[in-house]
């Protein structure tokens, strides 16, 4: 049984690393050099998606770590890779100046998991998280959706974790409004 | 949780009572709740005088005639003399969190310390900390939980410029959640089982507390408005812990709504439905990596 998690954001966000962190296997990647600079000032980025593996209790269960590239061009992919997903991690570089419309952009593509509770976002490279916190949660307010986001370095194996645990207890949450008359969705 | 009862109110003025509670539950830092047309309540609002037991105070409303000691209001009843005489009867049912959460928001807050039997705590509003020379952060929370905060005095002199200088340093917001956690009695008198609740934005839950439930609640509150019960039932934590989430999360700037008509989008539950087995091992695998305490 596999369980599928597909790690998504811009380039340079921290997707591959955050899938190293945790894969227990070599992930295979699909790396090839980076020729726009401008954008990240990374020697390679991924071209096509990087998979990589947990392997869970019971021989036969799998978590399948996906990683999208973010370059617009490989949009037609996504929905491909999201199919039967779990859900999402969206990483974004809280460094950049674009990284509030890049969180936008993907929150858009996304919306159906978005509206499911299937997607967590993971702010790297946050240096300032009052202020940003602040301008995430005016984001909320303008939006009337409000996404869970944690501050995360996809470096650190604990706070990667940290994401897919979000993702988990979502999950679970489905299954129980799913299967119990009480709870009340809206109005 | 106080109780409110009303004598010889149509349904228009209590409907409008029950808004009018809403708004001012909101504003100070005590929890009453509307009971009914009775006069077996802790407070009554009445239209005549009438005869009341125990403890219950009478407020007469309209023209009645007072005599003196007598609560009277307008009719209809006006917000701020609702809020007046909520608060003046609120006494014992006071939050430490949520006095310094409204310091902090205020723009005119500036660093100043008070004094609780000779254990000065400082506040830097600019900084966004609260410190002062403890043995450690249990030890301030602990102090400052133990101390009539809405009437301690706050003074301006002699703070230090520099917070690092003090032996604990933590971040407001911080000191607010862990300070919060601390007043259960407070948390279950404020949240009413008559309405629901919504988070606006996402809490700073795991910053602060390493606790599973905590990320639950702050999932289903944020995606949906629920009633206390039921959002017990759907995170599996009791009624108390719920209401104390709540008050943690106001306490720290989590903004709270409380509203029995919210209309939300039709939330989508995703249709995927995933191996409860595997979903289970790596639930099991989470929780060893990050060493939960539940």
């Amino acid at each position: 049984m596999t369980i599928k998690i597909i790690f998504i954001g811009p380039m340079g966000a921290g997707k591959t690393t955050a899938i190293r962190a945790i894969s227990d296997v070599e992930p295979v990647t699909t790396e090839a050099k980076n020729t726009d600079r401008k954008t990240s000032d990374k020697a390679t980025t991924t071209v096509a998606m990087e998979y990589g593996e947990v392997k869970l209790d019971g021989d036969d269960a799998t978590l399948a770590l996906y990683g999208i590239p973010g370059q617009k061009q490989f949009e037609y992919i996504w929905p491909i890779v999201t199919k039967g997903a779990l859900g999402a991690v969206l990483l974004l570089d809280t460094s950049k100046p674009d990284w509030i419309e890049q969180q936008q952009y993907f929150l858009e593509k996304f919306s159906p998991l978005v509206d499911a509770g299937s997607l967590v976002i993971g702010l790297n490279r946050a240096y300032d998280e009052d202020r940003i916190y602040d301008e995430m949660t005016v984001l909320s307010q303008r939006s009337g959706v409000v996404t869970p986001f944690f501050f995360a370095d996809p470096r650190d194996k604990v706070q990667v974790y940290e994401l897919l645990n979000t993702l988990v207890i979502n999950a679970e949450l489905n299954q129980t409004i799913l299967e119990s008359d009480s709870v009340i969705l809206g109005e | 949780m106080k109780s409110i009862g009303t004598v010889g109110f149509n349904p228009a003025e209590i409907n409008l009572l029950v808004k009018q509670l809403k708004i001012v539950s909101a504003k100070i830092n005590a929890g009453w709740q509307y009971i009914g047309e009775t006069s077996d309540a802790d407070l009554v609002f009445s239209k005549n005088r009438i005869p009341t037991s125990g403890s219950t105070k009478l407020v007469l409303v309209g023209d009645a005639d007072a005599e003196s000691g007598e609560l009277v209001v307008e009719s209809p009843i006006r917000l701020m003399q609702l809020t007046d005489v909520l608060e003046n009867n609120s006494e014992g049912v006071n939050s430490g969190a949520l006095f310094l959460s409204n310091l902090f928001s205020s723009r005119n807050f500036q660093n100043s310390s008070i004094t609780i039997d000779s254990n000065r705590v400082f506040f830097f509003p600019n900084q966004k900390k609260v410190g002062g020379n403890f043995p450690n952060f249990e030890s301030l929370i602990n102090v400052l939980h133990n101390a009539d905060l809405n009437n301690a005095k706050l003074d301006s002199n002699d703070v230090p410029t520099d917070p690092s200088s003090l032996s604990v340093v933590e971040h407001s917001k911080r000191a607010m959640w862990h300070l919060a956690k601390l007043e259960k009695d407070f948390a279950n008198a404020r949240y009413s089982p008559q309405y629901k609740y919504k988070l606006s934005n996402w809490p700073r839950v795991t910053r602060w507390d390493k606790d599973m439930s905590l990320t639950r609640l702050a999932s289903v509150f944020t995606r949906h408005a629920l009633d206390i019960k039921t959002a017990a039932t759907a995170c599996r934590v009791s009624v108390e812990q719920v209401k104390l989430f709540l008050h943690c999360c106001e306490a720290s700037g989590a903004s709270v709504r409380t509203d029995d008509t919210l209309h939300l989008k039709q939330t989508t539950v995703a249709n995927n439905q995933h191996d409860e087995k595997s979903l289970g091992w790596l639930k099991k695998r989470i929780r060893k990596m990050l060493n939960y305490d539940n």
